[in-house]
């Protein structure tokens, strides 16, 4: 069971399952991952499980606050996706059920986009793609103002989630759905974008000897052209467009992320593709550069809940190049009886080298909040936010 | 059964002979409500009229990339 005064750094915790009958009282640890281009997923983890609530807990909307206090709220809403259950006869009965252990294992609101189909978008921006799955949905979005126009996007054998990544990646842009709330950035614009950041501390630094949210337990760090995470390099594109045309661009012509002084790389590869239009190809560029970082890592800290998919990390104190930004690719909080922790894959494109880019955003707009409606998640208010 | 092809059968939906126009259902690629236009490349007109296949024909269609923005009919008859 979690205490809600169990520990020093214990965060605010309100499980609610719709429908479910189980007290959360009998809730061991709590499990949620936000990752890009992923569902978001919560494990909730039971000691004790009443046989009866094994399949009626599938499909039940599921509702999971925390963080680290209550102006730092994190929302994850979704539904039960399935039940795994262990009783062991040996072990007798928990909770006065044979079933010792269940994990109702939860995806969010986005599990509604799971159906496969077979269509086409033609003629659409971005914005109008993400349009068109939030109204379906009742989402509310924000998505990068770009005003390329895909002549034509195919759906065949795909669900609307696996769509609308794909679609996002084919301009270097991730998806998050949190809440229900659909998220389209590119990571270079973390910096620019003035969303809520995650300091990191080291033993270094004066508040890592004090036990707080952000302490670092453990950092792993992946540092190179080609590393266990992937590999990064520069990149010639060639195309032939639709007038005949052949065009060539390079990924030096392609933004930074503003973080510092950008790693340059040690190969070049050629690309050759067809393409509608030469805009089309720089698009089409932007897909393979953000998908290589030069600097990744892993980071166990004492849980913070601001972490989270597409935020920056700002990693101090290690005295190196690679103190300052980076980029949260996935955020791994798990709560139980003894601790919280937080687990952040990190990735950067560049050092401490060079001062930040000048123009740091603003003005972050955050999501609406949730409402059940009919046992489906939906926003309590429309928000189309193009910035 | 369920291939990835990027050639396949089509019932052509539409065809102009005046502006060359020509759109196409792909039964084993989208559901039937999808029409997608026939690419222009590769093709001109003939006697002043461009060579279409008639609507409610069964055609070979291929495309150069997997989201389909270029539509090519496969070996277009002449109708006049």
């Amino acid at each position: 069971m979690i205490f809600s005064n169990a520990f020093p750094e214990v965060p605010v915790l309100n499980v609610t399952v719709v429908g479910g009958e189980v007290p959360p009282s009998q809730i061991a640890i709590v499990d949620l991952t936000f990752s890009e281009n992923k569902h978001d997923i919560a494990t909730i983890t039971y000691a004790g499980f009443p046989g009866i609530a094994v399949t009626s807990y599938v499909g039940l909307p599921v509702q999971i606050k925390f963080g680290n206090n209550e102006s730092n709220l994190i929302d994850f809403v979704g539904y039960v996706a399935y039940v795994e259950i262990e009783a062991n006869t040996r072990m007798g009965s928990t909770n006065d059920s044979l079933i010792q252990m269940a994990k109702v294992v939860c995806f969010g609101s986005s599990y509604q986009m799971k159906p496969i189909r077979s269509t086409a978008y033609t003629n659409k921006t971005i914005k109008q793609i993400v349009e068109i799955f939030a109204n379906k949905y009742k989402f509310s979005y924000a998505v990068p103002n770009n005003n390329y126009v895909f002549s034509n996007l195919n759906q065949n054998q795909k669900s609307d989630w696996e769509m609308l990544v794909g679609a996002c990646g084919k301009l270097g842009y991730s998806v998050t759905a949190h809440g229900t709330h659909i998220s389209v950035y590119d990571n270079y614009s973390s910096y620019y974008r003035g969303l809520p950041e995650t300091v990191l501390y080291t033993l270094e630094d004066s508040k890592g000897t004090e036990r707080r949210a952000g302490n670092i337990y453990e950092f792993k760090g992946f540092f190179g052209d080609i590393t266990p995470h992937g590999q990064s390099s520069s990149f010639v594109f060639n195309s032939l467009d639709n007038l005949g045309k052949e065009n060539t661009y390079t990924s030096v012509e392609n933004s930074t992320s503003g973080l510092g002084a950008k790693l340059p790389a040690r190969f070049t590869h050629q690309i050759t593709t067809n393409t509608v239009s030469k805009n089309d190809l720089e698009q089409a560029l932007r897909q393979y550069t953000r998908k290589t970082y030069p600097m990744t890592a892993t980071a166990k800290v004492i849980g913070v809940s601001s972490a989270m998919p597409g935020r920056l990390a700002k990693v101090q104190s290690y005295n190196s190049a690679f103190d300052g930004y980076w980029v949260i690719e996935e955020a791994r909080h798990e709560i139980n009886s003894k601790h919280y922790i937080t687990t952040l894959k990190l990735k950067t494109d560049s050092t401490n080298g060079a001062g930040l880019a000048p123009n740091k955003g603003s003005g972050y707009t955050p999501p609406p909040s949730s409402r059940l409606s009919n046992n489906l998640w939906q926003t309590e208010r429309e928000l189309a936010n193009v910035y | 059964m369920f291939t990835n092809s990027l050639i396949n059968r089509a019932i052509v939906s539409y065809s102009n002979q005046s502006t060359g126009e020509i759109k196409v259902r792909i039964p084993s690629k989208f559901e039937p409500n999808v029409v997608l236009d026939v690419s222009f490349i590769g093709r001109k007109q003939v006697g002043g009229v461009w060579p279409v296949p008639t609507v409610g024909t069964q055609v070979v269609v291929a495309t150069d990339g997997d989201d389909y923005a270029n539509v090519f009919i496969l070996n277009v008859t002449p109708t006049t």
